[in-house]
């Protein structure tokens, strides 16, 4: 598995765990919206908020684990059927859009991650349009 | 004709309201000989929102009122009476996000007072405007006949993206 200080592939992916609320039905099926790459916004002071939680691919291979089984795996709350995957490419995320990869291992979820920068209107729709679904969530979207 | 008394979605909407913003709201909502079409969709989206569970309160605000009132007082001004009901999104900050998408028209609208976020953003094919809500009315009358139901059916055949389940 890789090291916690050893540097994260241009050429690699992050993993987004997406809930249904954040994705209309458009042509019968779950698109995610911008807001599905918005940072987190934690309670306690003195907390960043300037960091959106991913699963690194280089992590979750090293594990031989599958992006399409994160919604079972790795904790969410709620149903698991209630939550997808996208993907996006570290490469993109770093030169094009100016954020940090960290590698941030959890307990429960080794292979966690942050994209850490400022995610503004503008650049949540960018991320949206750069992203691709791994993996729908399988909710029935009608 | 309906009243604000039928409306007990709406009681939650302005249960913590400073009285101002209430009284905006009771004339949105009250307003003329009856609501807006596009109301009750839009609320039932909001109520849905508001009691998510796949919500983590670790990282994630409750849905903010203050940014629900803004978003429904730009669809006061700005919806027509055939206008497509947007989608409808919470940021994590507890921020509202308003999206329209037909054909090459892709709309979005941010609330997010906590972020200092106001924003309209309309894009047509490859080209793309945007403008602080407050000044993004005309930016939005520019596309409203695109996002209406009826050119919609008349273009595609198809009804317009709604708010998801």
């Amino acid at each position: 598995m890789p090291a916690l200080e050893a540097p994260v592939a241009d050429e690699t992916d992050v993993y987004r765990l997406i809930p249904v609320a954040s994705c209309d039905v458009i042509d019968g099926q779950w698109e995610f919206q911008s807001g599905a790459f918005d940072n987190s916004t934690p309670l306690r002071d003195g907390e960043r908020d300037d960091e959106m939680s991913v699963v690194l691919q280089d992590t979750l291979a090293a594990l031989d684990r599958l992006p399409e089984r994160l919604p079972i795996e790795t904790p969410c709350s709620g149903d698991p059927e209630l939550w997808g995957v996208a993907r996006l490419n570290i490469g993109f995320l770093r030169k094009d859009e100016e954020q940090e990869i960290i590698r941030s291992p959890k307990e429960d979820e080794p292979a966690h991650g942050d994209v850490r920068g400022t995610k503004n209107t503008k650049r949540r729709r960018r991320l949206k349009k750069h992203a691709e679904w791994v993996i729908r969530p399988s909710k029935d979207p009608e | 004709m309906d009243t604000v008394a039928d409306m007990s979605t709406l009681r939650w909407l302005l249960a913590d309201e400073p009285r101002l913003r209430t009284d905006s709201a009771i004339a949105l909502i009250g307003r003329g000989n009856g609501l807006p079409q596009w109301l009750n969709p839009i609320v039932a989206r909001i109520e849905a929102l508001a009691e998510l569970d796949t919500i983590n309160p670790e990282v994630e605000r409750p849905l903010n009122v203050e940014d629900v009132l803004d978003a429904l007082e730009f669809l006061d001004r700005v919806m027509a009476e055939d206008t497509s009901v947007p989608w409808i999104g919470r940021l994590s900050s507890g921020g509202v996000e308003l999206a329209w998408k037909h054909a090459d028209v892709e709309v979005e609208a941010v609330f997010d007072r906590l972020r200092g976020e106001a924003e309209l953003i309309v894009a047509v094919g490859d080209n793309e405007w945007n403008a602080p809500i407050a000044q993004g009315d005309s930016l939005f009358a520019s596309i409203v006949d695109r996002l209406s139901n009826s050119y919609i059916e008349h273009t595609a055949g198809a009804p317009a993206t709604f708010a998801c389940a």
